[in-house]
């Protein structure tokens, strides 16, 4: 019932990818100015720090990523310590290990994105689907122009602008942070308004900046499809407009949608997290930013890597969904 | 004898920048109840418009310019579209040119039949997918077809599938568009002997649409023959073959190769006209064996010359 | 056809799709702007060179900044940059592009499949995380570099719609007859196959440019650009550090932002002109 070769061909380039991505950050990090031991060592004394064996400390470290040996060496300590989840020690927060940084920070990222992306997505083909059946109106090809305008501003761009409409001018809606100064996290309702207060703009800003796209592809595609034979036919059987509209026509569109969110999740990613950074929203975005001002490269470097993963990991979810829409790639092999 | 559809005057024309072309120009054809009625004619002279016509089916940039088409008492051409949604494929189906396509690639087959049927009736899904699976059986196919999505069919297949649809719910008139173009020999044999199936068993009226005269041949009970957007003759099949009036279906019969007699085929030379500005008189002159003078002014009308049998063309007063 | 007669055909087939003549004009606008200031000897404002956190007045139209600096002068040389980064990465990007595109194309086979993963691959990473990590690796960002680092990250765009047409091409009648007449791969690729892309290098280059700029901005607006430039994308980062934008101080950040507008709306209609032209089809959408 699988289509075993499509899914063994999409594993395979996804581990590929891993590696490829994973060298790439590899050798991008041997051209940083200095050595990490160097980087903690400065450090510990900046801070003037007396870190319990901090000397051990340093040792371990220079084991662990095989710092004494060749390139080869150290490129193979580095993989097997991130194969186990260790992504080295934050030098801004010395000693906190860098995933404790990360983790910190992910999950207003994971549920900022999730809820973005599913609902542009969702949306977005929505509205797609229906100007591009009813193509004729004239409201449609006013919905139609301005989601194009939409699709070429900016993630930041619109950040901006968002804030300063509804922070500044009609000030409604916090512009940046989760939650208030001062808030205490708790279990009531008052807590999670105040949450969702926060996340309205940036979550907002990310849904518009994606939302376009989505429009204009699905109202392309449902005008093509319209000249399809299986439309044509499935008027000629008598079915009501609606019917054909979605179990024949959106239903067909979708496809090439799917494909395009997982090709589109790299950008989508980097939109929302630089977003994030715009809004001072305490996920990963925001989190680049402070390593940056702080010259944290082990975090950085770590983020990168978590980042990348996640984003070929999802692309590798939808591909192996697909075939479930999909009954060409689902039935292809057998005949 | 009443008659099931009567085509008056049809004029389907299509919009392209520099005018209105005239595919189907002034039409006139009437079908009887379960018989089955051949429509001819080269590529081009607006056979698969004239269908599509007949049930409102064109898209823009085609459109019906005037003309009636009344079926059992309504006229088509101007019903609402609700109660024209009704009669389709309950009533009057479509089988369309290209069944290759015609399948929707990500309904199993039996969901597609099953849902003509609950569009129409009241029955349940379960009940519809059942009926689908009998269906199928009707048009030739095995039971576990209905399970199967259309890339997984054969052309002859899928063609039958789409048979299968278009009789779903017992229809007084199918309109098949070159149901056996693309096909191969055997498997338009199977075809066209399905078509003749169901007009016994069911009764049901069956216009077809095609170029092959062959596939005329064998099934069908009357012919017109179509030229440059109108009806140059129309009669019983056999009278046609064996007694063409109109000098273009003469040429048409004499083309037609046979097993037994050896004689040379003649072609005609020359092309259709243009339909964007249709020339004056009679749209066969040009490449017409046996024109006279006045035919390149004086437009034939189609005239009954005996009971049964039109011709329009100006050798028989037309 | 001379080249002369060539090039004057060219522009009359531009001149007359309207989508095309209206953004090559307001790019034009904002070059222009650009290059104003050194032309009407207006030096880069110092520190301090004029009093600082104005608001917009007749002798400030665009306010000042927090460093004392005519903030519609800076705008200006801004646009400079941004555009010289933009161009100079969409250019180098362009030619990696057009390289890649016309190797996998026309070679085909195993070297095709290669190139199109590699392709396929940096059109699914996230580019800004590795953007800020290339950048945080380098001691300084200077301008070549910063367009190189842009230049890799969009050609794949352009890559793909080169190789497309380099397939297509490779079927061609007059490859054939180069071929047989014993050109090598490289001549004939540069030879015969490259004037008939011209259209699509064009298109190519805007796609290019157009991604660039955008990863600029998206780099500078968290304050990583070339040190001692100011660029538009580092004015939105100034006015996010200085608060300007909640202090409903909109001269820091909506003029930057217009501009922005201004040239990622004239870049497209280029490209959708291109489209046109090359494309009959799409004239009536």
């Amino acid at each position: 019932m699988l289509p075993v070769r499509y899914v063994m061909k999409r594993i395979a380039t996804y581990l590929i990818t891993l590696v490829a991505a994973f060298t790439v950050v590899f050798l991008i990090s041997h051209l940083a100015p200095g050595d990490p031991i160097g980087a903690i060592l400065t450090q510990m004394s900046l801070r003037g720090q007396q870190i319990p064996d901090g000397e051990k400390l340093v040792e371990a470290y220079r084991k662990m990523f095989g710092l004494e040996g060749n390139l080869f060496q150290q490129y193979v300590a580095y993989l097997s310590q991130v194969l186990r989840g260790n992504f080295g020690l934050s030098l801004a927060f010395f000693p906190t290990p860098v995933t404790q940084l990360i983790t910190r920070a992910l999950p207003w990222t994971i549920g900022l994105l999730t809820v973005t992306v599913i609902v542009s997505w969702i949306l977005g083909n929505l509205i797609g689907a229906l100007i591009g059946w009813f193509s004729e109106s004239k409201i449609n090809a006013i919905i139609a122009a301005i989601s194009l305008v939409l699709s070429r501003i900016p993630y930041y761009v619109l950040a901006i602008v968002l804030i300063l409409v509804f922070a500044v001018y009609i000030p409604i809606l916090p512009s940046s942070g989760a939650m208030s100064m001062g808030a205490i996290p708790e279990f009531s309702l008052s807590f999670i308004l105040n949450l969702l207060r926060h996340a309205a703009l940036p979550a907002l800003s990310i849904i518009l900046a994606s939302l376009g796209g989505w429009v204009i592809g699905m109202r392309s595609l449902m005008i093509n499809i319209q000249g399809e034979d299986y439309i044509l036919f499935a008027e000629a059987k008598g079915l009501k407009r609606s019917t054909i509209m979605m179990r024949y026509a959106a239903r067909n569109a979708l496809l090439p949608q799917v494909t395009g969110l997982a090709l589109s999740l790299g950008y989508i990613v980097s939109g929302a997290l630089l977003t994030e950074a715009v809004f001072a929203y305490p996920g990963l975005g925001n989190l680049y930013i402070t390593a940056l001002g702080l010259n944290d490269y082990n975090l950085i470097q770590g983020m990168t890597l978590l980042i990348i993963f996640t984003v070929l990991t999802a692309n590798l979810i939808i591909d192996l969904l697909y075939p479930l829409l999909d009954p060409r790639i689902r039935y292809g092999e057998e005949k | 004898m009443m008659t099931l559809m009567d085509v008056r005057g049809l004029k389907a024309y299509y919009r392209t920048l520099r005018g209105s072309v005239r595919a189907v120009d002034d039409v006139h054809l009437a079908i009887k109840p379960g018989e089955v009625f051949g429509i001819a004619g080269e590529s081009g002279c607006g056979k698969s418009t004239l269908a599509k016509g007949m049930l409102r089916l064109l898209k823009p940039p085609s459109y019906i310019a005037g003309g009636s088409v009344v079926f059992d008492g309504t006229d088509i051409v101007s019903l609402g579209d609700e109660a024209l949604r009704r009669l389709r494929g309950s009533a009057l189906s479509y089988i369309p040119q290209s069944s290759m396509n015609a399948l929707n690639p990500v309904m199993r087959v039996r969901d597609q039949i099953a849902d003509a049927i609950t569009a129409h009736s009241g029955a349940s899904a379960d009940k519809a997918r059942q009926r689908a699976e009998d269906l199928l059986t009707v048009v030739g196919l095995p039971r576990r077809v209905s399970r199967m999505y259309p890339h997984e069919l054969s052309g002859g297949m899928k063609q039958r599938v789409v048979i299968a649809i278009a009789i779903a719910l017992g229809p007084r008139l199918v309109v098949a568009d070159e149901p056996t173009t693309a096909l191969d020999v055997v498997t338009q044999r199977g075809i066209v002997q399905a078509l003749g199936d169901i007009r016994d068993q069911f009764g049901t009226a069956i216009v077809l649409i095609s170029h092959d005269l062959a596939v005329h041949a064998e099934i069908v009970d009357r012919l017109l023959v179509m030229y440059a957007g109108k009806v140059a003759e129309v009669g019983s099949v056999y009278d046609l073959f064996e007694n063409p009036l109109h000098p273009y279906s003469q040429v048409l019969a004499a083309a037609i190769p046979s097993i037994e007699a050896r004689r040379e085929i003649k072609g005609l030379a020359g092309q259709p006209p243009n339909l964007l500005n249709p020339p004056v008189g009679c749209r066969f002159a040009p490449r017409c064996p046996k024109v006279m003078p006045e035919c390149k002014n004086e437009e034939p009308q189609l005239r009954e010359v005996e009971p049964g049998r039109q011709v329009a063309c100006l050798l028989y007063g037309g | 056809m001379r080249r002369s007669e060539r090039l004057l055909a060219t522009i009359r087939v531009l001149g007359s799709n309207r989508k095309f003549v209206i953004g090559f004009v307001l790019l034009l606008i904002v070059v222009i702007a650009g290059l104003l200031p050194p032309v009407l000897g207006i030096h880069f404002p110092e520190f301090g060179s004029a009093p600082s956190f104005r608001k917009p007045s007749a002798q400030f139209p665009l306010g000042t900044d927090g460093l004392g600096r005519d903030l519609l002068v800076v705008l200006l040389y801004s646009i400079q940059t941004s555009l010289y980064i933009g161009f100079l990465a969409g250019g180098f990007g362009t030619v990696l592009g057009l390289t890649v595109g016309l190797i996998s194309g026309y070679r085909g086979g195993a070297v095709d499949d290669v190139l199109r993963s590699l392709i396929d691959i940096f059109l699914v990473i996230p580019l800004w995380p590795i953007l800020i990590l290339i950048s945080a690796s380098v001691k300084s960002l200077t301008i070549p570099l910063m367009a190189g680092l842009l230049a890799a990250f969009s050609w794949q765009g352009s890559a793909r719609t080169i190789r497309a047409q380099a397939l297509s091409l490779k079927e061609r009648e007059f490859v054939s007859i180069a071929q047989l007449s014993g050109l090598r791969t490289l001549e004939i690729v540069f030879a015969e196959i490259l004037p008939n892309m011209i259209p699509f290098v064009a298109a190519g280059f805007v796609m290019s440019v157009t991604g660039a700029i955008l990863a600029e901005v998206s780099l500078e607006v968290i304050g990583l650009a070339p040190p001692k430039a100011t660029s538009v994308g580092l004015m939105l980062y100034w006015a996010q550090q200085y608060s300007a934008t909640v202090k409903g101080w909109w001269w820091w950040a909506i003029p930057p932002i217009l501009v922005l507008i201004l040239i990622f709306t004239s870049l497209y209609l280029i490209m959708t002109g291109f489209d046109e032209i090359s494309n009959p089809r799409l004239r009536k959408l």
